[in-house]
């Protein structure tokens, strides 16, 4: 009772009277996320400002709306493709996500050369797109290295060409050739944070390759996993590739988020930040849902 | 040498021989990929040896006469885009994605530090606002960035560094977690030892979450080295290597006189080297990096 009692008190502040002493450094350094917070809620009220107003006259419309949703309306039309898109790169990256926690675990198990091909795996990410694609595209593309190797990859320039066959060829980079990125590392240093003990105890009990995976170390990342899942799972709308790279900013393909900013490099805002404004609120429930899940699932081990 | 090679060979095979099935085909499958991974890193500087005669005379794969780096010297002195030349995109680079980078670090820990540790009106609010940053992506912002920058007269300048860097957002959640999990006595032993509330945190506590700091900041410079995007927009008249060699590669690809595909492959393997030396000396530094319980709240 007395207990309870204790815990229902308002806790006091760690510092006592030597915080209030600190407020002057409190407020010191709280600037940078007030400012951040300032930046944030500034540009974003501006964004919705501009989604709202109309580029010539200025006045307040839902002009750019109609639009959206005309164009959301027509399967040939430039949005429905992009959206289409995002979804096929959000498919990429939430896959890329499942292929990085399968590689880490292998890592983690000191595989033959498992140090090569750390560094292997992670090296692409280190590298800018813009080296990767080059020779990409110097390989698969005109008179390129495939097609003197087999002598028979004369499709290969087609594929660029066409906007429909190019987003397979961006899509077929980021999965297999853009590199695991960060959730890797991340992955491969949890999977290293599990105490030893652990592991060896349940090979003492008998435990399989498989269950050792599954029962022993995937609740012991899942607390990291999960994280990294509903980040991924976040990205549904602005999930994006290289395009720019690939393209160099000649159009077609687009996925939302590269069509937005191509509009912007044209110096057209309004319709833009209208899109980008829809598909935000509607992303919002998916994020928080999303959330709502891993919370739920999350075995809460501690180690 | 021979001798080396064949024990070498003989401990692979009998460690091969030694292991289950699924590990070797998972062995054999990543060495495939590795090997795809890395050839085309080959090739790019196979590529930058050719002559501009060989680029045109020769076959894609065919190797050029002899190991010729002068195309590396050409790439350093001439290749330019928007009339800046490649050692100063480099400068130009370094600045962006260390200072971007180091400003986001140090400032979000700022932040992140009095979050964790003290107790004041309002630290809920600061915590719940980084979480909705970093989880909800908002979309259509460009523009609106785009005429903040102008406003604070950072457009083409390296104050974008610091009016753009991250402060509020994954860098501060992930910092706040690391001092979280900071015993606060080791702060309670310096103010009894006099220290102030600032000396405690740059000599006490920020060196305690250093390897995430490092981390943090290793992952953001990387991403930012290799970014061509938000310098097209933002910094286009002090071009990074990312989206000079970009601009670059746009010319050569449309035949502009004194542009060459192999200086092009040149300037982009010198602007591999600095990403992945870091890489090399700090990868365990990387692993660093715990993203659980924070975004969960």
């Amino acid at each position: 009772m007395n207990q309870s009692t204790q815990t229902n008190k308002p806790k006091k502040n760690r510092l006592g009277v030597t915080q209030k002493k600190s407020l002057w450094f409190i407020l010191l350094m709280l600037i940078p996320a007030l400012y951040g917070i300032f930046r944030y809620v500034f540009i974003n009220v501006n964004s919705i400002l501009i989604a709202f107003s109309d580029a010539s006259t200025g006045e307040v419309t839902l002009r750019y709306f109609r639009d959206l949703f005309e164009e959301m309306g027509r399967s040939d039309s430039t949005i429905f493709k992009a959206l289409l898109n995002t979804f096929k790169f959000f498919g990429v990256g939430v896959l890329k996500l499942f292929l990085s926690y399968i590689i880490a675990y292998f890592l983690y198990k000191k595989i033959l050369l498992y140090k090569g091909f750390r560094f292997l795996f992670f090296l692409p990410s280190l590298v800018a797109p813009v080296v990767n694609i080059t020779i990409y595209v110097r390989i698969i593309g005109v008179n390129g290295a495939i097609h003197q190797l087999t002598g028979y990859a004369e499709n290969f320039p087609a594929l660029l060409s066409n906007a429909d066959t190019t987003i397979l060829m961006i899509l077929l980079y980021d999965l297999l050739f853009a590199g695991l990125g960060a959730n890797f590392l991340i992955l491969l240093g949890a999977m290293n944070r599990i105490p030893t003990e652990i592991l060896e105890s349940g090979k003492m009990d008998g435990c399989s390759a498989w269950r050792e995976f599954w029962q022993l170390i995937t609740p012991l990342v899942w607390d990291n996993f999960s994280t990294l899942l509903v980040l991924a799972l976040t990205k549904i709308f602005t999930a994006s590739g290289p395009i720019l790279y690939f393209t160099g900013g000649q159009g077609d393909p687009y996925t939302l988020t590269f069509w937005i900013y191509d509009k912007v490099r044209d110096s057209t805002y309004n319709y833009p930040a209208a899109v980008g404004l829809f598909f935000t609120v509607i992303g919002i429930p998916i994020v928080f849902g999303v959330r709502w899940i891993a919370k739920k699932v999350n075995p809460e081990v501690a180690y | 040498m021979g001798a080396a090679v064949k024990t070498l060979m003989r401990k692979c095979a009998k460690r091969i021989r030694s292991t289950s099935p699924t590990r070797v085909i998972v062995f054999v499958l990543f060495l495939v990929y590795a090997l795809a991974l890395i050839m085309p890193y080959l090739f790019g500087i196979m590529f930058s040896m050719k002559t501009a005669k060989e680029w045109f005379t020769t076959k894609v794969l065919d190797l050029p006469a002899s190991l010729n780096f002068t195309n590396y010297a050409e790439a350093w002195k001439n290749l330019n885009a928007n009339d800046t030349s490649v050692p100063s995109m480099l400068f130009n680079s370094l600045w962006y994605a260390a200072g971007m980078s180091f400003f986001s670090v140090i400032l979000s820990s700022m932040s992140a530090y009095v979050v964790a540790k003290y107790r004041f009106p309002g630290r809920s609010i600061i915590y719940a606002f980084a979480l909705v940053a970093m989880m909800i992506p908002i979309m259509g912002s460009l523009p609106a960035q785009l005429r903040y920058v102008k406003a604070v007269n950072a457009l083409n300048s390296p104050v974008f560094a610091l009016v753009m860097c991250q402060t509020i957002g994954m860098i501060f959640v992930v910092m706040l977690s690391a001092f979280r999990g900071v015993s606060w006595e080791y702060a309670e032993a310096a103010f009894i030892d006099g220290a102030g509330p600032l000396l405690v945190f740059f000599k006490i506590m920020l060196p305690q979450v250093t390897s995430v700091a490092v981390a943090m900041f290793l992952t953001n410079f990387v991403a930012l080295w290799a970014d061509a995007e938000t310098p097209l927009i933002f910094l286009d008249e002090l071009p990074t290597l990312s989206l000079g060699l970009l601009l670059y590669k746009g010319r050569v690809d449309a035949n502009y006189a004194g542009t060459s595909m192999p200086v092009l492959y040149a300037g982009l393997i010198i602007c591999m080297i600095p990403t992945v030396i870091l890489f090399s000396i700090f990868q365990k530094s990387l692993m660093d990096i715990q993203m659980g319980g924070g975004l969960k709240g």
